[in-house]
C-alpha cells in the first residue's frame, strides 16, 4: 500500500513484502499453517501433508549481500540444501527477475529438483507485474502438483514395503482407488444434496397435512351439530389473520395524509 | 369503495434493487420482504424435474435456492432484474420475474374475504425509472388481473416521494443511496421531476474500492469474493471529516485507527496494520472522489464512475453529493430554495456508517458529512435528517399514498399520478 508524497506518508511497503503476502494469505486460505516465520531467513507452510518452504530474497538483499562472492556461495548452498531435504516438498523463491532467470536456467538443468523450486520473479519497475500476477495464480497448480508427488511417494513407499507381487502396480491402482473415491465424494455430495430438497419438499408437505387433521375432525364435528348457528367456513388467510382495523403508527400526525387526500381537488 | 375496504386491502410493492418489500396496510410497521430476483431453470435437469409439479418458467421466492445448480449457471439463469433502478424496455426476462414477483405476493395476502375485489396496489419504483417502466408495470398489473382478480386499480409512484411521505415532510430533498446510484429529488408536495439529479454512484462504488485495498494488501482471494468485500466494507469503513487530516491523524495514532476483520466461519483474519487509514478512503469515496489520493487507483484500472445517460436522465459519475445537492435545489423556484435546503432527508444503505467513539471528530456520520460538504459550497442553515428505517420507508410511504389517494383521482400521465382502473 502507498501513499502519494501529498498524502504525506512515506513509502510503506516493497513489492517483494506485498508477493509474500499474496503467497502466504493464499497458502492460509488453502489450509496451511505458517510453521517456522521469516526469522530464519524463509518460512515454512505446512497443510498437514506436504511443506512448503517461502523464501524471499529482495532487491535489498540482490544489492547489499550478494555484493561478495562468499554471500552468493552462501546463498546457492541454502538454496541447494532445501532442494536436496527431503522434508520440504515445495520451494517456493520470490526473488528480483535477473536473479529468478539465472536461478532458473540453472535448475532446469538439475532433473528432480526442476519440478520442486518455483520462482515467483519480480520485476524492478513495480508497473510491471503482469508476469508476478500469473506467477502467483499458477502456484496454486504447482503446489497441488507437490502433493500429487508426495502421495505417489508415499504410495511408493508402501508398495516396497509389502513387497507385493501383483502385476498391476499399486501405484496405478492406488491412484484408480483415489479417482474412484473423488467420484463417491462427489457422489455423495450431491446425494446430500438432493436429501436436503427432498427434506425440503417433505416438510412443506407436513405444513399442509398438518392443517388436513384438524379440518377434518372438525367437519365431522361440525356434521353432527345441528344448524342452529348457520356459520360459512372460510378457511383463514394470512391477508384474514392481519387485519385489524386501526392503522399503522406511521399515519399519525402525518401531514400528507390530508394533502394526498386532496389530491384531484386542488386546480 | 369504502375507506374500510382500503383500510384492508391497500397493499404496497416496493420494487428495489435487491429486495422487494410488500404487504398489505393490514400487515402494520413493517412488510415481508423477498429478494427480487428469478430463476430460469434448465427444464431438462433433473433437479427442475423433480421439484416443479407445475413446470415453472421462472422460480421466484424462497424456493430459488432449491433450484440452483452449478455457479456457472448463476450469471445466465439467475435473473436480478432491476440494475440500478432500471429495467430495459426489451429485457423480456426480467419483466417475467417481475410479473412473478408481484403475482407470488399478492397471492400470499389473497384473503378469503367473498367481499374481496383486489388490492388498491401502490407500487414505488426508483425515481429515475423512465415512463415505459411505467408502462410495462400497468400491463403487468392488468395480466395479472386477468388472471386472478387481485388488483382494483393500481399506481405507480417514486420512491422519493414514498420516503418524504413516510417522513411525514411536504417540503424536502430526499437522497436516495443504494447499491447502484444515488438520486436526489426535490419534493414540495409533489415530486419536481425536472430537479432531480442522479449520481451513477452508490454503494458499489465503495465495494469495488475495497476490493482493490484487498487486493493491495496481499487478500487477492478475497477480492473476488463480492459479499465478503462488502461484509468488510460495512465493518470497517469510516467517513472522514476532512481526510488529508484523517491520514495524518492515523499516522501520528496508528493504534486507534488500526482494525482486524476475522472472517465468520474461518480462519482468516484480514490484519489492515499499518495500512488502516485506508478505512477513510472508503467513506470519502462515496461522498466525494475527487480527491488526488483516489487517482492511483483508477489508474491502476479501478473503473471511474462514469457520466452515463440511461432513458432521459443524465448520471454524474464524479460530482461530489454537496454539489450535486447544490445542482437540484438550483433548478426549483428561488423561493423554495431555502426551504428545501432545511430538510434534506438522507435514505438507503449508503448513509449507514460506523462512527467508533475512539475517532469521534475524526471520523463522521453522513449528516455532518454532508453538512461539511454544503458548506464548502458556501450553504449554511441546511438541516439534514436520516432516515430511521431506511429499508422499510418506501413500502410505509407507499402504504399511506394508496389510502389517502382518493379513488377518484384518475391516472394522469403528465403528473404520473393517481389511481389506473384495471377492470
Amino acid at each position: 500500500m502507498e501513499l502519494g508524497e501529498d498524502g504525506g506518508m512515506a513509502r510503506v511497503e516493497v513489492k517483494e513484502e506485498t508477493i509474500y503476502k499474496k503467497i502466504r494469505n493464499s497458502l492460509i486460505s488453502n489450509n496451511f499453517k505458517e510453521q517456522r516465520d521469516r526469522s530464519y531467513g524463509y518460512s515454512v507452510f505446512s497443510d498437514g501433508k506436504i511443506r512448503v518452504v517461502v523464501k524471499v530474497v529482495s532487491l535489498a538483499d540482490l544489492l547489499d549481500d550478494f555484493g561478495t562472492k562468499e554471500n552468493i556461495l552462501n546463498f546457492i548452498f541454502e538454496i541447494f540444501s532445501l532442494l536436496v531435504d527431503e522434508s520440504y516438498d515445495g520451494i517456493i523463491l520470490v526473488c528480483p527477475n535477473s536473479l529468478g532467470e539465472w536461478i532458473g536456467s540453472k535448475i532446469d538443468l538439475i532433473q528432480g529438483y526442476n519440478k520442486k523450486l518455483y520462482i515467483i520473479a519480480y520485476d524492478r519497475n513495480h508497473e510491471v507485474n503482469v508476469e508476478v500476477e500469473a506467477a502467483l495464480s499458477l502456484f496454486k497448480d504447482r503446489i497441488k502438483e507437490w502433493r500429487t508427488k508426495k502421495e505417489l511417494k508415499k504410495q511408493e513407499v508402501g508398495t516396497k514395503i509389502k513387497e507385493s507381487t501383483e502385476v498391476v502396480p499399486k501405484v496405478y491402482e492406488q491412484k484408480k482407488n483415489d479417482e474412484l473415491k473423488a467420484t463417491i465424494t462427489e457422489l455423495n455430495l450431491r446425494i446430500r444434496n438432493l436429501e436436503e430438497k427432498y427434506n425440503y419438499i417433505v416438510s412443506k408437505l407436513e405444513q399442509i397435512s398438518y392443517g388436513v387433521p384438524k379440518i377434518v375432525p372438525a367437519a365431522q364435528e361440525f356434521s353432527k351439530v345441528e344448524k342452529e348457528e348457520e356459520v360459512e367456513a372460510v378457511p383463514k388467510t394470512k391477508q384474514d389473520e392481519k387485519s385489524s382495523s386501526s392503522l399503522p403508527s406511521f399515519f399519525e400526525n402525518n401531514p400528507w395524509v390530508e394533502i394526498l387526500s386532496s389530491r384531484g381537488k386542488e386546480k | 369503495m369504502s375507506e374500510d375496504y382500503k383500510r384492508k386491502y391497500v397493499f404496497a410493492a416496493d420494487y428495489g434493487t435487491s429486495d422487494f418489500k410488500y404487504g398489505p396496510i393490514s400487515l402494520g410497521e413493517t412488510p415481508q420482504v423477498m429478494q427480487n430476483r428469478g430463476y430460469f431453470p434448465d427444464k431438462n435437469s433433473v433437479i427442475a424435474q423433480l421439484m416443479s409439479s407445475t413446470s415453472k418458467e421462472v422460480v421466484v421466492g424462497e424456493e430459488v435456492p432449491l433450484y440452483l445448480e452449478s455457479k456457472e449457471d448463476l450469471a445466465q439463469r439467475l435473473i436480478y432484474p432491476m440494475k440500478n433502478g432500471i429495467i430495459e424496455k426489451n429485457d423480456e426476462r426480467s419483466w417475467k420475474v417481475v410479473k412473478e414477483i408481484t403475482k407470488l405476493a399478492l397471492n400470499e395476502f389473497k384473503p378469503a374475504d367473498p367481499n374481496f375485489q383486489g388490492f388498491y396496489l401502490v407500487a414505488s419504483l426508483s425515481s429515475i425509472a423512465p415512463r415505459y417502466m411505467y408502462e410495462n408495470l400497468f400491463d403487468i398489473f392488468k395480466e395479472i388481473d386477468g388472471e386472478e382478480k387481485l388488483i382494483k386499480m393500481a399506481t405507480i409512484i417514486s420512491q422519493p416521494l414514498a420516503v418524504a411521505i413516510a417522513h411525514k415532510v411536504p417540503t424536502c430533498v430526499v437522497v436516495e443511496s443504494g447499491h447502484g446510484n444515488t438520486q436526489i429529488c426535490p419534493i414540495s408536495r409533489y415530486p419536481i421531476k425536472n430537479a432531480i439529479v442522479a449520481l451513477n454512484r452508490g454503494g458499489g462504488d465503495a465495494n469495488a474500492l475495497m476490493a482493490e485495498i484487498l487486493k493491495d494488501l496481499g487478500y487477492s482471494d478475497l477480492a473476488s469474493e463480492e459479499a465478503v468485500v462488502r461484509m468488510i466494507k460495512e465493518k470497517i469503513g469510516l467517513i472522514p471529516r476532512d481526510l488529508d487530516q484523517a491520514i495524518k491523524f492515523s499516522k501520528e495514532n496508528p493504534e486507534l485507527v488500526r482494525v482486524n476483520f476475522k472472517l465468520p466461519g474461518t480462519r482468516l483474519v484480514v490484519d489492515f496494520g499499518k495500512d488502516s487509514w485506508v478505512r477513510f478512503l472508503l467513506g470519502e469515496y462515496v461522498f466525494d472522489p475527487n480527491n488526488e489520493i483516489f487517482m492511483s487507483y483508477f489508474s491502476r484500472g479501478m473503473p471511474r464512475p462514469k457520466d452515463v445517460k440511461a432513458g432521459d436522465i443524465y448520471f454524474y459519475g464524479m460530482i461530489d453529493f454537496g454539489e450535486a445537492i447544490l445542482q437540484a435545489v438550483e433548478r426549483c423556484p428561488i423561493e423554495l430554495q431555502p426551504h428545501l435546503y432545511k430538510q434534506i432527508l438522507l435514505s438507503g444503505g449508503n448513509f449507514e456508517w460506523n462512527v467508533p467513539q475512539e475517532l469521534f471528530g475524526v471520523a463522521v456520520d453522513s449528516k455532518i458529512k454532508l453538512k461539511s460538504l454544503l458548506n464548502k459550497h458556501g450553504i449554511e442553515n441546511v438541516n439534514i435528517t436520516t432516515s430511521e428505517s431506511p429499508k422499510f420507508s418506501v413500502w410505509r410511504g407507499s402504504i399511506i399514498y394508496g389510502y389517502a389517494v382518493p379513488e377518484s383521482y384518475s391516472w394522469n400521465w403528465e403528473r404520473m399520478e393517481g389511481w389506473l382502473g384495471l377492470r
